[in-house]
């Protein structure tokens, strides 16, 4: 009888084979011969595009990513990258390596189905040809295959899974333990550790069923369950060791990335059981923006009826298939569907979930990585498994029990539903992410590829996710694959380590604020290595809140430091705007523009050691640094709150001079947008997630005059942070402006917090709402020293909440308990007032790190006292701010040369106007001569006389219309001169030569700072790398002769061994495998 | 273990799981199903037919509750439509009742 059910050794021989040989026909069809010619990609496009460097940086654990290098925690893309570079070494266009790769995924999950169920049902009742041939056809034949499943990270554990459940099922029988064992390691191995390893650890949770199934119904000891468990998790911990240390090594990099991507809400938002039982409920599907739906080739599945209907074929027949079959493996199946199917709903519907789902939410608020599994729908597998076996039995129970014209309608029936249950595969929807790479890109990629040597290319504007005009949504960038050098670019969410990030986003926004001038994109470009920028017409801008390609054309024209060296593409070619954002001037521009960097920059370089600009603040600066002149590209600087307190002190010793700022704003950073942030907010308030670096004391911080500060839940919009509508605009005595919140029905509930000076009595508070259209505030509940009182809105505009006996309290609490109208505008407050409180005053405070430093070392006060100490202040545009107000303290008094930037057209400032207020003085400048004109059409204008600013604390206040404002101590800036060095290079490591050097020197890698990194001067250890220039590595090199540098990323080795022990264990794996096979088949002769 | 306390666990079990996963709807219908099948009113294999009743009315309720928004796609949640929802999460729990309140095992 067992013979009997051993799959024919013969192709063709029988009906069954036949039936799925057909099947593989169309299989075949649908997924390779569809638009041949044509490339898709499914996950990352450098797998397909650029497979040998994609492979070299699977075993490394550092990679470029968007440039300026980054943890890698993708090294367990290894087996995945093996198999397409060996597709694409045989020659193999990259087209049909995407569609083979997926055919041979849907087929060996398909087999998979089938050798799953002959196992599970092998003891009593064996499935029949008709079950055999549906569990294979009902796993593949699914929406969740065409949708959810359809990257390779979610297809390929998908694939294989059953043949995981298969191996662990061995593992537990003690007369195939060691193949068993053997199985799941190679199975393990072979799904990888895609993207930190979520779907396969998701998973693994199917295994606890298959350990109770396999105790309950196959009788298995405790023995040999804890043996053939132990043994397999020892395989899989060996085989998955390399990608394991690698994650570890990227732990901070992967929870930043999760953290700035969809959060668990929206996840949870449309995963109800309804859409998890017909294979759906992937958030992706129901999403979309102004440019349509996000997967526009799957939107079928929620306007069709015909299709909807037909997308729960599978979870009737699951039911049928329970209903029907006496297989005891019905148990084990039903548990596995009802645990995927409870994984893939996770926290649906967020605003009430289920004990389960309130879980999750804890854990994926509160638990370190929980978050990466978020995606809970990437649990599918075990779901249409389990359901997938149980509508194969129930079929099979069916076919034999139902006459003959039932049969046909069953198969017929169970055909229609699927087929349609498939429509995006009939259509030639099924490959979503098509990849047509407009001529000029690869043309420019050429040509950026033939300068041959270790410098970066420097691409704007910087991007959110990576929109292109010319394809459609994907967060990696396509240029990365095509250009083989340094291809460095900000984005709005950090996949790298946080200073890269704030850095180049800090750049990024000063630009887009019109804050490029003269010679900043040259001086930024020689700062991160580059040299050439590549300017990027073609982008979907107005999408990701980056400049238009007008403002970055105008900063890149006006840059003496850059030489337009070729253009790519047709005038206007992927480069107009949508509707009115379409600007004449634009249509005229190529989609590619490369300019040359006349003073470049290296990815190996030597900085002067005693010429260093120290920041109080962040690299977000260096646009106004290079317009006042103290930064240029070749003089280092360093961040303070980064910065150990010696190496400042050496700095100083040195002739380094210090430059307070107000950048480094505490504020929650809008991760979808490169122009919008949050509010800046006070030091008690923590931002959820802020690009902000340091404690409190090293960031610029908002502080009040009147209130000791105001506080809300929220403000802004529920699509991410906004300074529109903050809590001060409800405390500032002007009933024009408003603190808003609360857009699409999300106003009840949230709150404003006044805190007062001190305790007085309150007998009355007033409270205005703004005079909006749609929605607003209608009640209010005013709590008071822990009394509250609810008051309506009625027609009026202005309540007062009344308090009779007056409190005594510090704080006044205002929540909305009510909110009137059905549209999705913002709701607000105008004004909330306390009688006897006056109308508060805003000021940002510049960051403290300077006199935190000469608090604590008294020599360090002596140094930073005597050093030149400029303030550069910037109005903060995406702050939405009009006016600025700053504080800050001096540690010595200084004689202030005053400089500044006006956007004021209308002003005539030939003459000396007033420009700000120092400590309450009039300060009064006029235009530079020559006069020149900035991107916006800004002005340069000198003061009309010096300011002399005494030790301690200082306030400028300045008219409207002025941009930034420079306070200069009169010290000479010197030209540095900077050596770039030529350096072999591997992601993980730099090798150059030192020219002989008579004084000490830093030496510079643009790379990201971290501080594994290691470095080596002829033979001897350089300890610690200090962070230079907002981002990069550095450490002093002390003065010497001519000698070689080594620098490496130390976590490499470590990884490298790990891997070595992977790689061994896959190996003996395997070889034990096949030598149990052989032993096996051996004996069935004998 | 008896045959009762045999049964017992797995009601509870069934119950405690269904009101994880399902919350309130989750553990009133679990506990519905688990009075009815104690009570001797219905078998565990009706739930089953229970069960398949909802599956097979789910598309009709996902198409006729979504009438109004069909075609009309934007940022929209053509999935929302709750009595869409409520028959899924039935299906599931109804589902576990049905195989797991089985009083015992048993083959072709």
């Amino acid at each position: 009888m067992l013979r009997a059910l051993r799959p024919s050794r013969r192709l063709l021989t029988t009906d069954e084979s036949r039936v799925l040989a057909a099947l593989a026909g169309v299989a075949f069809v649908v997924v390779v011969l569809f638009h041949p010619g044509e490339v898709y990609v499914d996950t990352r496009m450098d797998l397909y595009l650029d497979p040998g460097a994609f492979l070299r940086d699977t075993w490394s654990t550092w990679v470029s990513g968007s440039g300026l290098g980054a943890p890698n925690y993708n090294n367990g893309y290894l087996p995945v990258a093996l198999v397409v570079w060996a597709g694409h070494a045989l020659g193999v266009p990259v087209w049909l390596v995407v569609r083979l790769w997926r055919l041979v995924l849907v087929l060996v999950a398909a087999a998979g189905a089938r050798r799953l169920l002959v196992d599970l049902t092998a003891n009593r009742s064996p499935a029949g040809p008709v079950a055999r041939v549906a569990a294979a056809v009902l796993y593949v034949a699914n929406p969740y295959v065409v949708v959810g499943a359809a990257t390779t990270p979610v297809l390929l554990p998908y694939a294989l899974f059953p043949w995981l459940l298969l191996a662990v099922r061995r593992s537990l029988d003690p007369t195939r333990r060691l193949g068993g064992i053997c199985g799941v390691g190679l199975v393990m191995f072979a799904m990888g550790g895609i993207n930190a390893g979520v779907v396969p650890a998701f998973l693994m949770l199917a295994v606890l069923p298959v350990v109770i199934d396999a105790r309950v119904r196959d009788r298995r000891t405790w023995r040999d369950l804890l043996l053939g468990l132990a043994g397999s998790v020892v395989a899989v911990l060996l085989v998955s060791l390399y990608w394991l240390v690698g994650t570890a090594t990227a732990l901070g990099t992967a929870s930043a990335v999760a953290d700035a991507t969809e959060t668990p809400r929206t996840v949870a938002s449309v995963s109800s059981y309804a859409e998890t039982l017909r294979g759906l409920g992937s958030w992706l599907l129901y999403g979309g923006d102004f440019l349509g739906p996000y997967r526009p080739g799957f939107v079928i599945y929620l306007e069709n009826p015909l299709v909807a209907a037909a997308t729960f074929t599978l979870a009737i027949l699951a039911v049928l298939g329970a209903l029907l079959t006496r297989d005891r493996s019905r148990a084990l199946l039903t548990a596995l569907t009802v645990l995927g199917l409870a994984l893939m709903v996770g926290g649906y519907p967020p605003q009430q979930p289920s004990p389960l789902g309130r879980a999750l939410f804890w854990a994926f608020d509160h638990v370190p990585l929980a978050l990466a599994f978020r995606t809970t729908n990437k649990a599918g597998a075990i779901a249409l498994l389990g359901m997938a076996l149980l509508g194969a039995l129930g079929l099979e129970v069916a076919w034999r029990r139902w006459s003959s014209r039932a049969r046909g309608w069953l198969v017929g029936g169970v055909a229609l539903g699927l087929a349609l249950s498939l429509t995006p595969a009939w259509v030639g929807d099924l490959l979503p992410g098509r990849l047509d790479i407009p001529t000029y890109w690869t043309t420019a990629a050429h040509d950026l590829d033939s300068r041959g040597d270790d410098s970066g290319v420097w691409a704007l504007p910087g991007e959110s996710n990576a929109l292109y005009r010319w394809r459609p949504l994907s967060v990696d960038d396509v240029a990365s694959s095509l250009v083989h050098r340094n291809l460095v670019y900000s984005r709005s969410f950090p996949d790298g380590p946080d200073d890269t990030w704030n850095l180049m986003t800090g750049v990024q926004q000063g630009l887009g604020s019109g804050f490029a001038t003269t010679r900043t994109l040259s001086a930024v470009a020689a700062y991160v290595g580059s040299s050439d920028v590549l300017m990027r017409n073609d982008m979907v801008w107005e999408l990701m809140g980056a400049p238009r390609p007008a403002v970055m054309t105008a900063a890149a024209e006006g840059d003496p430091g850059l030489e337009p060296s070729a253009l790519y593409g047709r005038a206007g070619e992927n480069v107009a705007g949508i509707g009115t954002l379409v600007d004449p001037a634009e249509v005229r521009l190529p989609p590619l523009v490369r300019y040359h960097v006349s003073d470049p920059g290296s990815a190996l370089r030597l900085y002067p050691f005693d010429h260093r600009l120290l920041i109080a603040g962040d690299g977000g600066v260096v646009p106004s640094a290079v317009w006042a002149g103290l930064l240029d590209g070749r003089r280092p600087f360093q961040e303070l709150a980064r910065a150990p307190a010696g190496d400042v002190g050496e700095a100083l010793r040195a002739g380094a001079t210090v430059l307070l700022t107000d950048t480094n704003r505490r504020r929650e950073v809008n991760v979808h947008r490169l122009d919008r942030s949050g509010p800046l907010v006070s030091a008690a308030v923590e931002p959820d997630q802020t690009m902000a670096i340091g404690t409190a004391d090293d960031q610029t911080v908002a502080t009040y005059e009147g209130v000791a500060d105001v506080t809300a839940s929220a403000s802004g919009s529920i699509f991410g942070p906004a300074a529109s509508g903050r809590p001060f605009l409800a405390v500032d005595g002007d009933r024009r402006t408003a603190w808003t919140v609360g857009d699409f029905g999300n106003g009840v509930g949230q709150w404003l917090q006044v805190d007062l000076n001190a305790p007085r009595n309150i007998d009355r508070v007033v409270v205005r709402r703004p005079a909006l259209p749609g929605a607003a505030v209608s009640e209010i509940r005013v709590t008071v020293g822990g009394r509250s009182t609810t008051v309506p809105f009625g027609n009026g505009r202005r309540v007062v909440a009344r308090f009779d006996p007056a409190v005594r309290a510090d704080a006044v609490r205002v929540t909305v308990t009510r909110v009137s109208g059905a549209a999705n505008n913002q709701v607000g407050l105008s004004e909330v007032s306390v009688p006897g409180v006056p109308a508060a005053r805003e000021s940002a405070r510049l960051p403290r790190t300077v006199e935190d430093l000469a608090a604590g070392d008294p020599s360090l006060r002596a140094l930073l006292e005597a050093a030149p100490t400029d303030v550069l202040l910037t109005r903060a545009v995406i702050e939405g701010e009009a006016t600025m107000r700053r504080t800050f303290s001096l540690l010595a008094s200084h004689d202030y040369r005053v400089r500044a930037e006006v956007s004021d057209p209308r002003r005539d400032w030939r003459s000396c106007r007033p420009l700000m207020t120092v400590d309450g003085a009039v300060l009064r400048a006029r235009a530079t001569e020559p006069v020149t004109h900035g991107t916006k059409g800004q002005v340069d204008v000198t003061g009309c006389g010096r300011v002399t600013l005494g030790t301690g604390p200082h306030t400028v206040t300045a008219r409207k219309g002025v941009d930034r404002v420079l306070l200069d101590d009169g010290h000479d800036v010197r030209a540095a001169r900077v050596v770039d060095l030529p350096a072999r290079t591997s992601p993980t490591s730099f090798s150059g030569s030192v020219p002989a050097t008579s004084s000490s020197s830093l030496l510079v890698v643009a790379q990201g700072y971290d501080p594994r990194w290691r470095a080596t001067a002829g033979g001897r250890d350089l300890g610690a790398p200090l962070e230079v220039n907002g981002y990069a590595i550095g450490w002093v090199l002390p003065a010497g002769s001519a000698r070689d540098v080594h620098v490496w990323f130390a976590p490499q080795t470590r990884f490298e061994v790990a891997l070595g022990v992977s790689l061994v264990t896959v190996a003996g794996l395997a070889a034990l495998g096949m030598v149990l096979a052989w032993r096996r088949r051996r004996r069935a002769h004998a | 273990m008896t045959r009762w306390r045999r049964g017992g666990l797995r009601a509870a079990l069934v119950v405690v799981v269904a009101g994880v996963i399902g919350g309130t709807l989750g553990l009133a219908a679990a506990l519905a199903c688990v009075g009815l099948v104690a009570s001797g009113t219905v078998a565990p294999r009706r739930l089953l037919v229970g069960s398949l009743a909802f599956a097979m009315a789910l598309p009709v309720v996902w198409v006729i509750s979504n009438l109004s928004r069909l075609g009309t796609y934007s940022v929209a949640l053509v999935s929302e439509a709750p009595a869409a929802q409520w028959c899924g999460l039935l299906v599931v729990v109804t589902l576990l009742c049905g195989v797991f309140l089985e009083p015992r095992e048993y083959d072709a």
